[in-house]
């Protein structure tokens, strides 16, 4: 995933053109094979295991490998052993940008330190995006420590990860009261907590969601992609619920709403999160606890 | 193969559960977008068996489920939630509801509930 974040930033500084970002990005995606069928092809799991492990995984939040460890299908070991078998996708990035003679290994780390500099990040904060993995990425650009909003948003981010694209890009997280957009789906909670979530673009930008989670090609922000995105959402929100549940939280979800080129009003705080999904760039919104307008 | 009609607001949650059903042999003869409108439909078509969104515009599928059950006690109606709804599910289970069909959508266990119904 870092890989993105760098690409996208060597565009930005004229360093490589978009073309040559999309093709190195392309070549990465294809050096890259998914665990499961990993651990099918080593014998270590059956298909039929495999696919149990990919069902639970749609609706429990986990990871593959973390599944397959409480299952008993693998042990810890060999989880990790795929994992390096799988390869990490920041040094697969490396490895197709020094093959294409586009940046040494040196060049590539000077980069990586302007970037670090640039973007106020720590060293520990460049370990995490470098990982790849997505648990350690998210705290980077978004305080979770804010009871609720912090476990939301990251269940969200996670799912996008894993319902819509890969390739999500974030941006450092900001708060607001008002908020602008063109197009917004979102789903309010009641209960013990009051819960806004919305997935908002100033353009079609939404459209990366609609199509990805409905598989279909949508052009325009309409009923129908609209409904796609609020589709998305309801579900990941069913998975919120399900786990404040466990613990004892109760909140019922209203029916999703969609609008376009308005303004939310909340009286509490708006957490944004700007994502960039496959280059388009989509606002995750959560409010909790406070009342929530739009006009 | 049964005759199933989808009751759902979502477009998108009904085009995935058509394409599963019709995959999988049945004839989805009816859609509804409410639960009034499913009830209607019910009414109208007769289904072997409906499926139910729980939370839907003007009339929500608990609602609907109990309109239906007291039209025809016997009806097969499965309630479709998303995760989480669990006070939900219960009220349904009293309502006559027959079964459960979890978002977002796996097919193995569609197919095994509807089969377990038929």
């Amino acid at each position: 995933m870092f890989g993105l974040y760098l690409g996208n930033y060597l565009v930005e500084k004229g360093r490589i053109s978009q073309a040559q970002f999309n093709d190195l990005m392309l070549q990465q995606k294809k050096t890259r094979v998914k665990l499961g069928l990993i651990a099918v092809k080593q014998k270590l799991l059956t298909l039929q295991q495999a696919e149990e492990i990919n069902d639970i995984q749609k609706k429990t939040d986990k990871r593959f490998g973390d599944i397959a460890i409480e299952k008993k299908y693998l042990l810890v070991d060999q989880v990790t052993h795929l994992l390096d078998m799988q390869g990490n996708p920041y040094l697969q990035f490396v490895q197709v940008m020094t093959e294409n003679n586009i940046l040494s290994m040196e060049e590539i780390k000077v980069v990586v330190e302007e970037y670090r500099v640039d973007n106020h990040l720590t060293s520990s904060d460049i370990s995490a995006l470098k990982s790849g993995d997505i648990d350690r990425i998210i705290p980077v650009f978004v305080n979770l420590d804010v009871p609720i909003t912090g476990e939301c948003i990251s269940l969200m981010l996670r799912n996008v990860v894993r319902f819509i694209s890969s390739s999500i890009e974030l941006k450092k997280a900001y708060i607001v009261r008002e908020y602008s957009f063109g197009s917004l789906a979102s789903q309010q909670m009641f209960g013990d907590h009051k819960l806004f979530v919305g997935l908002a673009s100033k353009g079609n930008e939404l459209l990366t969601v609609a199509n990805a989670y409905a598989t279909e090609n949508y052009t325009e922000m309409n009923e129908d992609s609209f409904d796609s995105v609020c589709e998305f959402i309801n579900c990941i929100n069913g998975l919120y619920a399900s786990s404040l549940s466990q613990v004892n939280i109760h909140i019922d979800m209203a029916p999703p709403y969609f609008c376009t080129d308005k303004t939310i009003t909340a009286k509490g705080d708006i957490c944004v999160v700007p994502v960039l999904i496959n280059g388009e760039q989509v606002d995750l919104l959560v409010s909790v606890n406070s009342h929530v307008s739009i006009n | 193969m049964a005759k199933i009609l989808l009751v759902d607001d979502s477009k998108t949650s009904r085009k995935i559960l058509r394409t599963i059903l019709e995959e999988n042999g049945h004839e989805i003869i009816g859609e509804a977008v409410n639960g009034e409108e499913g009830v209607e439909k019910f009414k109208e078509l007769k289904p072997d068996l409906t499926t139910m969104d729980i939370t839907m515009p003007i009339m929500d599928g608990l609602e609907a489920l109990k309109h239906i059950i007291e039209y025809d006690k016997k009806a097969k109606v499965v309630m479709v939630t998303a995760a989480g709804q669990k006070s939900k599910m219960v009220d349904a289970i009293k309502f006559g509801a027959s079964e459960f069909i979890s978002k977002p959508f796996e097919t193995p266990q569609i197919i095994d509930i509807i089969k377990k119904m038929l």
